[in-house]
Order: C-alpha cells, then sequence, then structure tokens
C-alpha cells in the first residue's frame, strides 16, 4: 500500500465506517463493528507511525498531491508531529468505545464517535489550510448536533465558545488566503491553501496582513486548547457532556498540534510577539484551573478544570520557546491526555453504576471497586508526574525549559502541579476512601471494573510506565521537529 | 590482564550496587501483576517475593559498600543519560560515600526486619497485598532517594517515599481519621516538595549539574553570582516537611493512624529522617551562606522545644514517640545548621534504630510498663512531673493549654492558608456558573438538592478536607 493510501486510510475508515455504524439497527451489531473499525484504525495509525519513524529526526512525508478544485489540494503527509499523534487519538478512540457504558453507546453515539475520531486524524494529517479547517470543524459538528438533540442549553451554550470561538476564526483565516491569493492574480493552479507552500515561500511574511491572520490562528488555538477566558466550555461539557464523545473530541491536543503546525512556521513574526504574552497567560490559565478545581463538588466538573489546568502547562511549554520545553510540552501532550481520559472514563464508570458524580454523595467506593480505585490513583500519581511515569519526564523537561526562560514562571508552574496533587487525591479520597456513603442506595449494584474498563485502565497505566521508564524513543521521535520549531524553520517536510 | 579483571570487577560491582533500588521496584511490578490476573495471591507467595526482593536490595547494598570500602575512595557509579532534550539531560549516577553507606545498610536492615515483622503483624488483614506492595514500593524509593548520586535521582525517590506514606497513613481507608490524616501529610508533602524541586532545577540552571559530587568541587569556587542562600532556605522547607518541622509538623503526630509496621519504619525509622538525610547530603550548599545555617538553628530550636512540650502532653504511646522523634529531629537540624554533619549523621543512625525498635514496641507499651513495674516492685510516680511544680501556676496552665493545643499551629495554617484558598476557589466558581447560564440566557440551574448532609461530628468541619 502506498503511503498516501495508508495515510488517507487513516482518517477515512473511521469516517465512512460511522455510516455504516448509523445503518446497523442493533446496538451489540454497531458497537462490535464500531470497535472493529476503531482498532483497524489503530493499527494503521500504528502501522504510519512504526514505518516512519524509523529515521532519527523523522522529517520525511512523501505524499502525492491531488488537485481538487480552485488551488484546494489533497496534500496529506505525516512528520514526527504527528506521527505519535495518530495512534493516540486512535487509541484514545478505541478506549472511548471499549470502555463507554453500554447504556451510552448506541448506533447513533458510536457512530458520532467515529466521525469525530476521523476528523481529527484528518486534522492531523492534512498539509492544505482549507481541508485541515473542514475537518477541523467536523471533529466538532457531531457534538454539537448531540448536544442540541439533548436539549442541554447551559452546555451547549458553553460549547458555542469552543465551536465558534476555534471554527470561526479558522475559517476566516482561510477565505483570507483565498481572497489574498485572487488579488495577486492567483489562477488556481498555485496552490493558495498548501502548507508547504505558504511556509517556504514565506508569502505571510510579516506586517499588518501576517499579525492580522496569526492572531486569528492563535485565537482558534486558544479557544480549542480552553485557555483562559476561552475555557468556559470545558467544565461543563465535562460534567454534561456525552461522556465518550466528549473524550474523543477533545482529548486529543489538536489545538497544541495547530500552534505547532499552522502558527509558530507560518507566522514566525507572530510568534515571537505572542509568545512572551502566552507565557503569563498559560500559566495564569493553569494556576486559575487548579484553585477553582478545588471546590468542585462534581466528580467530572473537578477533572474538567484539571484539564484546563494541564492544557495551561502545554502552553507554557510552548511558549518559553526553547528545545527542552518544546519537548516537554509535546511530551506532556501524550501523557495527560492518557491521564486526562482514564480518569474521565472512571468517572463516567461511577457516574452510570452510582447515577451521580457529585462527590457529597459518594464515599468509601474502594470497597465495592477496588480496581477502580487503583486505576484512579495511579492515573492521578501518573498526571501530577509520579517518578517511572511519562509524566515525571515530562514535568522535569518542561520545567528544565521553563527556567532558562523564566524563573519565576517555573516556581509558578510547581506550585500548581502541587496544587494538582493536592486536588486529585483530595477528590480519590472523598469519592473511593473513608467511611462508605452514607447515602447508601447509591452504593447498592456498584459493580467494580468490568474486565473491558480494567484492560482499558490497565493498558493506559501500563503505557504510561513504559513512557516513563523509556522515554528515549519518544523524545527522539520528535527531535527533528523540536528543533525546527525552535530554529524557526518550517516545521512541514517538503514534498519530494 | 590482572588490570583488566580489576577493571571488569569494578565494573560489575557497579553494576550491582547501581541496582539495589531496582529489587524491590521489581517485587512490587511482580506481585502487580500476579494480582492483576485476577485470583487471589496467597499470603505466603507475597512474603516469598517481598522477602525476595528485600534480600536481593540488601545484597547490592552490601556488595556496593564493600566496594567502597575496599576501594578506600566514594563509589561514583555514572551509568550515562536516562533521556536527553535539547541541552539538559536526566543523569543516572549512584553514589557510595561516607554518608549512604551507613544509612542505606540500615535501610535495607529495617525494609528486612519490617517484612519480616508484618508477616505476622498483619496476618489476614484484608490490606496485607496492598501493605507489602507498598512496602516494596516505599523500599525502592528510599533506596532511590539514599543512593541516588543526583538531585534529580534523590527527588524522584523522595516522590515514592511521600506518595507511599500517604497511602500508609490511609492504610486503614474505611475510618475517617486515617483517611483525613493522609490527606494533611499528602498536601505538606505537596506543598513542601516544591522546595526541593525547585532547588534541583536552580542548581542545574546555576551550576549546570546536579550531581553530588561535581557540586561539591564546583562549590569550592562557586561563581559569583551563586544564589546560596534561595536554594539553601528553598532545601530547608523541602527537609522541614519530611522531617516535620515547625511549622509544618502537625501531620506527624496524626500518622500514627497507619499500622504499626509501616509507622515504625517511616516514621521512627528511614521516611521521618529524609529531611535530615537531604541536607547532610546538602552541606556544600547549605555552607555557601550562613544565615541558611541561622534559619536551620532557629526551625530546629522551636521544633524542639515545642515538640517536647507536646510530647509531655500526650495521652497515648504512639503519639508520644511521634513528639519524641520530632523533637530528637530537630536537634539534628540544629546539628546541621552548626555544620556538626558527622554529628548528625551519627545521630540520625542511633535514632532511627531506636525509634524503629520503640513503635514496633508500640502496642504492647502498657503490658511492657505493668511487667516493669512489677519487676521492680512499683515506680514513683511520672519522673517529669516534679519539674513542673517549680513554675507558677498561671505559667504552668498556659503552657499546658498551648501544649495540648498543639501550639494552634494547624488551626493557624487552616485559618490563613486553607481556608481562604477553598473560598476564593468556591467564589469564582459560582461566578463561572452564573456567566454560562448568562451565556445560555436561562435563569440559573437549580442546583441539586442533596438528600439531607451527611452528618459530621462537631469541631471536624473545619478541617482540610
Amino acid at each position: 500500500m502506498s503511503t498516501v493510501m495508508l495515510i488517507s486510510a487513516v482518517w477515512a475508515v473511521p469516517l465512512l465506517g460511522a455510516l455504516a455504524v448509523r445503518l446497523i439497527r442493533s446496538p451489540a451489531r454497531a458497537r462490535a463493528l464500531a470497535l472493529t473499525l476503531a482498532a483497524l484504525t489503530l493499527a494503521m495509525a500504528a502501522l504510519v507511525f512504526v514505518r516512519d519513524s524509523a529515521q532519527d529526526a523523522f522529517a520525511r512525508s512523501d505524499a502525492d498531491v491531488a488537485p481538487i478544485l480552485f488551488g484546494v489540494r489533497y496534500h496529506v503527509g505525516v512528520d514526527g508531529l504527528s506521527a505519535v499523534l495518530l495512534p493516540l487519538a486512535a487509541l484514545i478512540g478505541l478506549a472511548a468505545l471499549l470502555a463507554a457504558p453500554r447504556a451510552e453507546l448506541s448506533p447513533r453515539a458510536a457512530a458520532q464517535v467515529l466521525v469525530a475520531q476521523g476528523a481529527i486524524l484528518g486534522v492531523l494529517v492534512s498539509l492544505d489550510a482549507l481541508v485541515l479547517t473542514l475537518f477541523w470543524t467536523l471533529s466538532l459538528l457531531p457534538l454539537r448536533g448531540e448536544l442540541q438533540r439533548r436539549g442541554e442549553r447551559a452546555a451547549g451554550a458553553a460549547f458555542n465558545v469552543v465551536f465558534l470561538g476555534s471554527t470561526v476564526p479558522m475559517i476566516l483565516f482561510v477565505v483570507a488566503l483565498g481572497v489574498l491569493d485572487y488579488w495577486s492574480g492567483g489562477d488556481g493552479e498555485r496552490a493558495p491553501f498548501d502548507l508547504i507552500r505558504l511556509s517556504h515561500s514565506g508569502v505571510l511574511g510579516s506586517g499588518l496582513i501576517a499579525t492580522l491572520l496569526g492572531s486569528l490562528v492563535l485565537l482558534g488555538v486558544l479557544a480549542r486548547m480552553g485557555c483562559f477566558p476561552l475555557h468556559l466550555w470545558i467544565p461543563p461539557l465535562a460534567e454534561r457532556g456525552p461522556g465518550p464523545l466528549t473524550l474523543v473530541s477533545f482529548a486529543t491536543p489538536i489545538g497544541l498540534f495547530l500552534l505547532a503546525r499552522l502558527a509558530a512556521p507560518l507566522f514566525p513574526g507572530v510568534g515571537e510577539q505572542a509568545m512572551p504574552l502566552l507565557l503569563p497567560l498559560g500559566l495564569f490559565s493553569s494556576l486559575y484551573g487548579a484553585v477553582l478545581a478545588l471546590s468542585q463538588n462534581d466528580l467530572r466538573r473537578l477533572l474538567g478544570y484539571f484539564w484546563m489546568s494541564q492544557q495551561g502547562f502545554l502552553l507554557v511549554g510552548m511558549a518559553a520557546w526553547n528545545t527542552t520545553s518544546i519537548s516537554g510540552a509535546l511530551l506532556h501532550a501524550i501523557s495527560s491526555v492518557f491521564c486526562r481520559s482514564g480518569l474521565l472514563l472512571i468517572a463516567g464508570a461511577i457516574a452510570a453504576r452510582t447515577g451521580t458524580s457529585d462527590i457529597r454523595l459518594l464515599g468509601g467506593l474502594i470497597t465495592r471497586g477496588p480496581r477502580m480505585a487503583t486505576g484512579f490513583l495511579l492515573l492521578s500519581a501518573a498526571a501530577v508526574g509520579f517518578p517511572g511515569t511519562l509524566g515525571f519526564v515530562s514535568e522535569d523537561l518542561l520545567v528544565q525549559g521553563l527556567l532558562h526562560a523564566h524563573g519565576l514562571a517555573a516556581a509558578g508552574l510547581l506550585i500548581v502541579t502541587a496544587l494538582n496533587g493536592i486536588l486529585l487525591y483530595r477528590a480519590f479520597k472523598r469519592v473511593f476512601l473513608g467511611p462508605p456513603s452514607p447515602h447508601t442506595q447509591i452504593m447498592r449494584g456498584m459493580e467494580d471494573f468490568l474486565p473491558r474498563e480494567r484492560w482499558v485502565s490497565v493498558a493506559l497505566v501500563v503505557l504510561l510506565l513504559l513512557g516513563g521508564f523509556a522515554p528515549a524513543p519518544l523524545l527522539a521521535v520528535r527531535k527533528g521537529v523540536v528543533n525546527a520549531l525552535h530554529r524557526g524553520d518550517s516545521t512541514i517536510p517538503s514534498a519530494h | 590482564m590482572s588490570q583488566l579483571m580489576t577493571l571488569g570487577l569494578k565494573s560489575l560491582v557497579d553494576h550491582i550496587a547501581a541496582a539495589a533500588p531496582a529489587w524491590p521496584a521489581l517485587g512490587a511490578l511482580l506481585i502487580s501483576a500476579l494480582a492483576l490476573r485476577g485470583r487471589r495471591l496467597s499470603e505466603q507467595a507475597i512474603v516469598v517475593i517481598a522477602q525476595a526482593a528485600l534480600w536481593g536490595a540488601f545484597f547490592c547494598v552490601a556488595v556496593g559498600s564493600v566496594g567502597y570500602l575496599v576501594h578506600g575512595a566514594p563509589l561514583d557509579v555514572r551509568l550515562g543519560h536516562f533521556y536527553k532534550a535539547g541541552d539538559y539531560g536526566f543523569e543516572l549516577v549512584f553514589l557510595y560515600d561516607g554518608l549512604s553507606v551507613p544509612v542505606a545498610l540500615l535501610a535495607a536492615l529495617l525494609l528486612l526486619a519490617t517484612s519480616r515483622f508484618s508477616v505476622h503483624y498483619l496476618h489476614r488483614e484484608p490490606g496485607f497485598l496492598r501493605f507489602f506492595l507498598l512496602m516494596l514500593t516505599f523500599g525502592a524509593g528510599i533506596l532511590l532517594l539514599l543512593l541516588g548520586g543526583t538531585y534529580d535521582l534523590l527527588l524522584a525517590g523522595w516522590e515514592i517515599v511521600g506518595l507511599t506514606s500517604v497511602l500508609l497513613v490511609g492504610f486503614f481507608h474505611e475510618r475517617a481519621g486515617p483517611v483525613r490524616a493522609s490527606l494533611r501529610v499528602l498536601v505538606t508533602y505537596r506543598i513542601c516538595d516544591i522546595g526541593l524541586l525547585l532547588a534541583a532545577v536552580w542548581l542545574h540552571l546555576s551550576l549546570h549539574s546536579t550531581v553530588f559530587v561535581d557540586l561539591a568541587s564546583r562549590l569550592r569556587a562557586p561563581p559569583a553570582d551563586f544564589p546560596g542562600l534561595a536554594i539553601g532556605l528553598l532545601l530547608l522547607f523541602a527537609a522541614m516537611g519530611k522531617s516535620a518541622q515547625f511549622p509544618v509538623g502537625g501531620w506527624l503526630p496524626r500518622a500514627m493512624e497507619g499500622p504499626t509496621a509501616s509507622s515504625a519504619v517511616f516514621y521512627g525509622g528511614l521516611s521521618v529522617h529524609a529531611g535530615i538525610y537531604l541536607l547532610i547530603r546538602s552541606a556544600p550548599v547549605l555552607s555557601q551562606s550562613p544565615l541558611v545555617g541561622l534559619a536551620l538553628v532557629a526551625v530546629g530550636t522551636v521544633t524542639a522545644v515545642m515538640a517536647t512540650l507536646s510530647g509531655h502532653v500526650s495521652a497515648d504511646a504512639k503519639t508520644g514517640i511521634a513528639y519524641a522523634t520530632i523533637s530528637q529531629v530537630a536537634l539534628m537540624v540544629v546539628e546541621c545548621g552548626l555544620g556538626l554533619y558527622q554529628v548528625a549523621t551519627l545521630h540520625l543512625l542511633a535514632h532511627a534504630l531506636l525509634r524503629y525498635y520503640q513503635f514496633l514496641r508500640a502496642p504492647s507499651a502498657l503490658q511492657d510498663a505493668l511487667a516493669r513495674r512489677a519487676a521492680l516492685g512499683g515506680v514513683a510516680g511520672a519522673p517529669s512531673a516534679p519539674r513542673w511544680r517549680q513554675l507558677p501556676v498561671d505559667l504552668r496552665r498556659f503552657l499546658y493549654r498551648l501544649a495540648v493545643e498543639r501550639f494552634e499551629v494547624e488551626a493557624a495554617l487552616d485559618r490563613w492558608g486553607t481556608r481562604p484558598m477553598l473560598a476564593l476557589s468556591r467564589w469564582l466558581s459560582e461566578l463561572e456558573v452564573r456567566l454560562v447560564a448568562g451565556l445560555a440566557a436561562e435563569p440559573e440551574r437549580a442546583r441539586p438538592a442533596l438528600p439531607g448532609p451527611p452528618p459530621a461530628p462537631p469541631g471536624e468541619t473545619a478541617r482540610t478536607d
């Protein structure tokens, strides 16, 4: 199979498969098909990763370019930046389908998960701004439809913050690219949306237009990452959103990806101007999330704020702008995806069993669900950088890199880490430890992990441990990208 | 030829010595892997694995120690980089020197003894597996902490020791007391660990290394802008948390809720001395600024006085020993502040052994006292009581009240730290909920009413949880 076929199949299989899943009546069969497709996607994504990561620097992409119309080209490729994220996104999709409560996984829900997953994989492989924006928008549509169908007004309104905040700027950006090309007398043959051409030719250069366009992309990125004050969508969605779909739509760090793929290489000047602003913003965002998480009474909402706090870390690492901190941010993106997804899946499992995720009503669940408690504890420990897990490595790199840029910021980040540890253990304590909940009707029928849930959480923990004990390969895959980003070169490899 | 053999032997000894922390870690992994199969693991299997792992660790430490003694100079084992990114690398260095050899030998010995003791002590306890798992993890952590040759490795061990300690305090998780105590331990540890983390990265930045041996040689002629005072104070802050010094020492008496065996090895033997170990290890850094020494003496003195007074009024054996431990550890801090690092090392070793034994005997303290009394034919009162009679009654009452209240340190921390933080968090959260409701253009969603708040015993509501 040629590379372009393989890469295309990675996003096409879940997207087209979703149609088939939606058409099946029987939930059990739809689920089985969805799982098969997700597993197939993961296998293909892993194949792409394994096949192309043989090179140390990993800066290769031999995708053919197929013109579609009006200069829009189907141009896909994989490099060190996206290679790790492909299996990651595929894995999250599979894990969400596998561990989600059966009651929540109707054929419609399974199809929605596949659509969101396919769209995100599409974002990761696109090398054309317009195609990328289409995938970018598509990845949020299933969740939007589902929220409207359920009539969740508050969560729907909150969702609009990320939906409009991340898609509108990107659409404006693409439209502006088209207009620019038209003005400069483009004839449709010059591929105005091709990211490689844009980054090599330096069309956008510097000046007012570049600043405006760069700010648009940055706005989209910040909304998608949930950076303060565009974070308003995270807690309501974590609390009220459909569990598996929300997870798949937002777990993969494509906000960070877009920052590295689009914002930094296309607008090197804007990057330099914006980074000093992004650093305090990211730091404040992570501190704010951690402080607000402290007083939450809903486990899923609490995890939402924790999520926000972690996103701040990624932004800080990118903004510190040296090789160590960028490596740390990219690594932390992977580690925190595993932890957050696992924790949210466990919170969802608890809610499905007890009918609530209100911490005040829960307590002492460890007697009924020791495996669940162990999973929660291990994932929390990994999330705050326990030695031996991937989080330790990534946070170490983040802080080391940050100290070079900004000593005080490093201290701030360490305080946030401490707060995160406290809030996660406090949540663990209130949910799992202590005397059993006085609201005993909740505990009735409480069951420990089912085998499929258990294997998902074991797999996540094992991956985190593997990464923690042998982080060198993961760092090597991204070395080329990190260096290129730091030098201000194009991170996008040239096509053959 | 013989030179080649010596070289080979040296490398073999190096590798064996460096593998010490790996054994308990492997044991813990093996037990968890076996437990994952779903079938119940027999107590015997657990004990066999744990003992084998701890004997392995002991063997490694012994080999390293013999290597150090034969070599006549510190055994500085460098195994290259764990990972690298940019101009930063995480080095794997293990160090057997005059400080780490005796303490690590003691640690390996105490771990073995604890595991042997717990076989019977925890027989048929539901958390049998959990206890051994945590103790093995702790073993890996403490050996890493003691034998690691860089601040980064020490930090890794430090964190592992911290988390296992928290989980063992909350070992009896079905009761509210131990669980609450474990949260307090965790909060103290997490906040104080910031000091160590920051000190480590700062050392990296200013001296480009955290390897103890290199640091010591570089600090003989430190760069002019070396922030000795700041790093020293950060290290002190870290040590205060782990070694329960004023004002963050309130967790230690509460930590006695864990199983006796773990109390002994953690708070009598090893964990509580980790802070002192850090201070002794950091002697070259601490000696850069005389003010750090002054701070050490001040913290140690205040803690020693307060802990002694509180210990005098404590009503149960384990709390009494806990306060006695704090005051002795505080004296070690003073010794470090005065630059008497070798005295502190000796004090540490002797004290760890004594307290370990005392903690293990604590469950039978009453029996011991009765036996002693019977053998001696009666004892004339508590020996410390008459000494206090010389003070005026008012002062005595005042001191008594302060001691019983543990000098209100915890109440003050709650009042000025925890509660404002939670209040701020609640206020902001409320604001956000309203904002989102405003976005949705609908009245604020009615908060789900609780079916009656869980009854909280009076006086316990204002705690950290």
